[in-house]
């Protein structure tokens, strides 16, 4: 793409840095946001974070390779802040694997800024029910639109599994929705 | 919830951003639940501003009015050296000691080593003279 390319080249570019900066945050921070939301849960992490991928990334772009595109690099900063605060957390508080999804769905019903009824209760747990690998798979194609290439690439996994884990993923979310409402989704 | 809608790549485009931010909000807001304060987003992007390209404007200011004192300071310093050495000059103008010594210095090696050659010599031959 001739646009992102001369995007690149002025945010690459000392003099013209800043101001491309300003249109990197403009495209980016809303998105970026909800997609560490969904892995951080609350909403003051969830901002602590973005603050960190947004000065991770200032600090990094004189350094950036382009061996992944702007789009999958901006996320794959975002997601390793992200998990870098959830494992210092789980070390602060000694959460073992086993409590880690327990954990959320105390931090999310405990959220100052989670208003969800029984509806948006039950998707969150059924989110919560799929495996760690299959979560981040389906949260990141389903409400971050990433495409399969990308988040293989986000997660250092093969592309084939990302098709078949989401596809898992997505079936069991589908069986666990129909079980208390009536909305359709269309696999 | 359609799964099937999902498999767009048009919001990889940098223009269309903004109404995919919409969706995007809804989306979260609508089936997650999710809430924000009010105003985040533009509070949120000063922050991140004030953190990288306003401190990085003020870092550049404090390095050129670093640099400018150290610049000043130089020139002080090396105002004051000259002032000393042309002081200094004065002096050794008047101690012809002092001259001989530093003319000394842009003597050459090897006319040192025939100066100092001569000068044994001389003296060699002033002791046989004495000798005799």
């Amino acid at each position: 793409m001739k646009n992102e390319a001369d995007f690149i080249e002025q945010l690459l570019n000392s003099k013209k840095r800043e101001k491309a900066f300003v249109r990197l945050l403009d495209l980016y921070q809303e998105r970026l946001y909800w997609h560490i939301r969904k892995l951080v849960v609350s909403h003051e992490n969830a901002n602590d974070v973005l603050q960190n991928t947004f000065l991770r990334v200032y600090k990094s772009l004189p350094n950036f390779k382009q061996q992944s595109s702007l789009h999958t690099w901006m996320y794959k900063i975002a997601y390793n802040e992200s998990i870098r605060l959830l494992e210092k957390e789980n070390k602060k508080n000694q959460v073992s694997l086993d409590d880690v999804e327990q954990k959320h769905l105390d931090n999310l019903m405990g959220s100052s800024y989670f208003d969800g009824n029984e509806v948006q209760i039950k998707l969150q747990k059924s989110l919560l029910s799929l495996n760690d690998k299959q979560r981040k798979v389906f949260q990141m194609k389903y409400y971050d639109d990433l495409k399969f290439r990308e988040i293989a690439d986000i997660l250092s996994i093969k592309e084939n599994t990302v098709k078949t884990t989401y596809y898992g993923a997505a079936k069991q979310i589908e069986k666990s929705m129909l079980a208390v409402t009536q909305i359709g989704i269309n696999i | 919830m359609d799964l099937k809608n999902n498999h767009t790549d048009s919001n990889h485009k940098l223009n269309s951003h903004i109404s995919f931010d919409k969706v995007r909000k809804q989306k979260h807001e609508e089936e997650l639940g999710y809430t924000l304060p009010e105003g985040y987003f533009s509070a949120s992007k000063n922050e991140i501003l004030r953190q990288t390209v306003s401190k990085n404007k003020k870092t550049r200011i404090i390095k050129l009015i670093s640099l400018s004192a150290v610049a000043a300071v130089c020139a002080f310093f090396f105002s004051t050296v000259k002032f000393t050495n042309d002081v200094s000059t004065e002096v050794v103008i008047n101690d012809e000691e002092s001259q001989i010594l530093i003319s000394a210095l842009f003597v050459n090696d090897k006319k040192l080593e025939i100066l100092s050659d001569a000068y044994m010599l001389e003296e060699l031959y002033e002791e046989q003279d004495v000798v005799n």
